[in-house]
Order: C-alpha cells, then structure tokens, then sequence
C-alpha cells in the first residue's frame, strides 16, 4: 500500500479531506524525525517502537584485498515491532 | 536524550505540530496504526511517506536447538515485519555523522594500536604477563599458543612451590638464583641507562647488588610503558582519522619514546625506594647468589656510568637516528614484533631483527627472555615504513621464516592471512 492510498482510506475513515490526513501525517513523520534524531524511543501501543541506534566506528577489513577500512559511527533507525502485532501476524 | 515518549505525548505533538486538537490528533493516529496494521496482517506491504516501508517477510521453518534441553526443536515459519526507513528519514537521522566517509587505513597503523583504540588492548598480551618464566611467544596474535605457553608456565610454578601471582609478584628470592644470571647484564645497559645517571648517581652504589635480584625492575616498568605507548597512539590514532593521509608515525614513535623513558624512570624510581627496604631483610636467604650478582652488578654499574656521562645531555639511546649498535632485551612484553614497531614504526620489520641475531634465537616464536638482541639500522636492510613495498617485502619474509617452523607457523600464518591478505 503506497502513500497515497494509506491517506486516501483514512481520509475515508475519519471523514476528514486528504489534506488535512497529509498534514497530520506529515507532522508525525517530523516528530519521528526530530525526536528520533535526539535519540528518543517513539512507544506506540500494539504496533511497535520507533527508535533511533547509534553505530559506533568500526574497522573493517576488505576480504578481496586485506585493505582496512575505518568505518564512521552513524545513526540509524529501527523499528521494534510490539508483541501484540507480532502474534497476529503469525 | 533517550527517552521514551508515549502515546499521549506524541498525540500531543502532533495537535500541536498541526494546530488541531488533541482528540483529532489521537483519533488520526489510533486510525492511522490500525489501518496499517490491519494492511499488514492482510499480507500488504505499508509505504509512508519520509518515515519508509513495512514489510511481511516470510520466515521459513527451521531446525534449531533448545538451549536448556539440548533437544531438536523445529521453529515453525512465520511471518517477519521488516521496517525499512525512507531515505529521508535515514539522512535526517544521521545528519550529525553525514560529513564523515569511510576511509582506507594507511598500513603503518598496526592492529595494536587499533586495539588499543577500541578498549581492547590485545588481551593476549596480558595473559602472559603474570607469568613469570615464560618461554618467550613472539606472536602477540597466536593466542591460544599464548594460553599454552601460560598453562604450563602455572604447572613449572607450582612445582617449584612459586604462588602464580595475577600481578607481576615484588619479590621472589626463589626465582631469582636462575633467572638473574642471564636476565640482569643484558637488560640494564639498553633498558635503564637513560635514567641511571639522575636517580642513582649518589645514592644506590652499594645497594645496587642487593635490589637487582628479581627481574620485576624491567618487566614492571615495561608493562606500564607499554601501556603509555598505547595511550599515545590512540591520541596519533585520533589524528590519523581526522587527516588521514598524513603519516604520524615518526612523531608516533617519539612520544612513544619519551613517555615509555618517563614511566621507566618513575617506574623505576618507586621500585628502587620499595627493594631497598624490602631487600634487607631478604637478602640473607639467598647469600650464594648475592656474591654472582655482585660480579655482575659491579660490571654492570661500570657500563651505566659510560654510557651516563655520555647521555647526560644527549638524547635517549633508543632513539632511531642514534648512530652506534642499538641492541634491545626480549622480555615477556618485549617481543621481536614489539621492538620492530619501536625502532621501526611498524611490527611488520620484526623479520630483520631476526635475521640479524639468527644465530642467538632459534624459533621465533619461542624466544627466551633475556636475549638481548641486535636492532640493525633501518638502512641495512631498506626498512621503511612509509614503503609499502618494503613492508611488503618484509612481511614476505616473515612469511618465509615461519614455513621453518611448521608447528606455530600454521595458526600464526592463517591468522595473518586473515587479516590482510597481500
């Protein structure tokens, strides 16, 4: 399901224009964004936990030819989906 | 910072993000996880814009084993929700690290000094120290060869009734009749001379004899001078990734240098002011030896004062551009690898050493400490750190003298090749 049709159906649902669904998606995404940038965890219940990791620095080693590589720390994100949703998936 | 924020904390930045009220805000959220995941439990795949994708991926069944029975368990297959973060998302997050890019390492950072880095001080290294009469392991890396060589070690000492002692023990009289002989001519005159004229030039003549008999003076010091050398090639290290094209290594080696004179001296310094107290009473339980070590300490002496009054002023003895023999002790933190990175910059040289002093060791991975050994100069045999065909050459050669002692060589080589492969 892309975007677009996600917006579409809850606009039906909560009887609202897709624009305003767009809007208030689009202000959670930044929230996600902003909060997930400082390192908080985003809990929302029986779906999951939006959280942002940080990766230290590593060396790794290139097998083809023995070059060593110095690898940045990063920031990633990751989702850890509930229990609640992961039973019903099964 | 690492907080957890709730539900009804989001739905409030939300409204306030939006201008609306908070019962729309929670309506449109509560709405929005449903609707998602009811597409998910519908098998759909979910893409929402500038947060990514969810995605069912499908487990299959596999065989595993259970932990506490130890019996065969079938894990049935299941379905997996893969969440993959927009690009968008990914950038915004990792803003703070963007300008960073992944870099090649420059060969003249050894893995030493990478361990060094990552709070790992390559463990091996330790395991031996506690041990006292080790026969000497070349190889820092080959550690299950290093576990070896400890086990019997704790067998040798038990024998010879000597507590196996975590930290390098402060005296023992009963060790010492054996090792001293051997050990005390050669490691003084390289190891301590630097310092000998400030700290004893008035104070220890007759004492000296007494203090020497245990060979904690050049393995306690060395220990923590290794341990500085490590601090400052985490600080070189630290530079080397922000300009990593420029080689720091000489400079490396300097700090390395005087620090390791510093902390010898220090050191030194306590060790000399604790042995001459304890040394007295101990004294009168080995007095056959005393008389040996006499013979040796006085000839010794003879030689810290030479090279004292040449090196009051004069730089420290180990410093490469130094013209005349260079010759360094093998201890049990001292191996042939750690002196090649010491005079050399890089442990990869540790080859020519051996060559030069073929004749006095005979496996490589078993050198007996105590042997002092001739550095040659760099030029001799075209060392160069900053050459990678010189260190290639080197490492050749190393490869060569190790397929002359099968029975280390294979875990040593394997290990090498994984490591960097040329």
């Amino acid at each position: 399901m892309e975007n677009k049709k996600l917006v579409g159906l809850l606009a039906d649902k909560l009887g609202r224009s897709s624009e305003d669904i767009n809007k208030l998606l689009e202000a959670f995404t930044e929230v996600v964004a902003s909060r997930c940038g400082e390192l908080d965890s985003i809990a929302i219940p029986s779906f999951g936990t939006f959280e942002a990791k940080k990766k230290n620095e590593r060396v790794v080693v290139n097998p083809g030819n023995g070059k060593r590589m110095l690898v940045p720390p990063k920031i990633a994100m990751s989702f850890k989906i509930s229990n609640v949703l992961k039973g019903k998936l099964k | 910072m690492n907080s957890k924020i709730t539900f009804p904390e989001l739905i409030e930045l939300v409204a306030e993000a939006t201008n609306t009220s908070k019962r729309m805000s929670e309506l449109f959220l509560k709405e929005l996880f449903a609707t998602v995941s009811q597409a998910l439990i519908n098998g759909e795949s979910v893409r929402i814009k500038n947060l990514g994708q969810f995605k069912i991926e499908e487990v299959k069944s596999r065989k595993s084993v259970s932990v506490n029975t130890g019996q065969e368990v079938e894990i049935p297959s299941h379905n997996r929700l893969v969440f993959t973060p927009a690009k968008s998302l990914a950038d915004a997050l990792n803003e703070p690290f963007a300008q960073f890019e992944t870099v090649v390492l420059d060969d003249d950072i050894t893995d030493e000094q990478l361990a060094a880095i990552n709070g790992d001080v390559a463990p091996e290294e330790f395991v031996e120290e506690p041990v006292d009469d080790a026969p000497e392991n070349i190889d820092d890396e080959s550690a299950d060869e290093a576990l070896e060589t400890s086990s019997e070690d704790t067998e040798e000492e038990v024998v010879t009734e000597e507590p196996v002692a975590l930290t390098p023990p402060p005296f023992m009289p009963l060790a010492a009749p054996v090792e001293e002989p051997v050990e005390e001519p050669e490691t003084e005159p390289t190891e301590e001379p630097e310092e000998e004229p400030e700290t004893e030039p008035a104070e220890e003549p007759v004492e000296e004899p007494e203090t020497e008999p245990s060979e904690e003076p050049e393995t306690e010091p060395q220990y923590e001078a290794d341990d500085d050398e490590d601090d400052h090639s985490i600080v070189e290290f630290e530079k080397a990734k922000r300009e990593i094209a420029r080689k720091s290594t000489i400079r490396g080696a300097v700090y390395g240098a005087l620090g390791m004179l510093a902390l010898l001296l220090v050191g030194w310094g306590a060790y000399t002011l604790g042995m001459n107290n304890q040394s007295k009473s101990v004294a009168p339980t080995d007095t056959v030896t005393v008389s040996d070590k006499d013979e040796m300490s006085t000839g010794e002496q003879v030689m810290r004062q030479e090279i004292g009054e040449a090196d009051t002023t004069a730089a420290p003895v180990e410093e490469p551009a130094q013209p005349k023999v260079v010759t360094d002790t093998c201890t049990k933190t001292m191996f042939l690898t750690r002196m090649a990175m010491k005079h050399y910059g890089s442990r990869d040289f540790w080859v020519y050493i051996y060559e030069e002093n073929k004749d006095k060791l005979d496996n490589p991975n078993h050198i007996t400490p105590g042997t002092v050994v001739v550095i040659p100069p760099a030029e001799k045999y075209g060392i160069d750190v900053n050459d990678p065909e010189s260190v290639k050459q080197a490492r050749i050669k190393s490869a060569q003298v190790f397929a002359k002692f099968p029975s280390t060589a294979g875990s040593k080589t394997a290990k090498k090749g994984k490591y960097r492969k040329k």
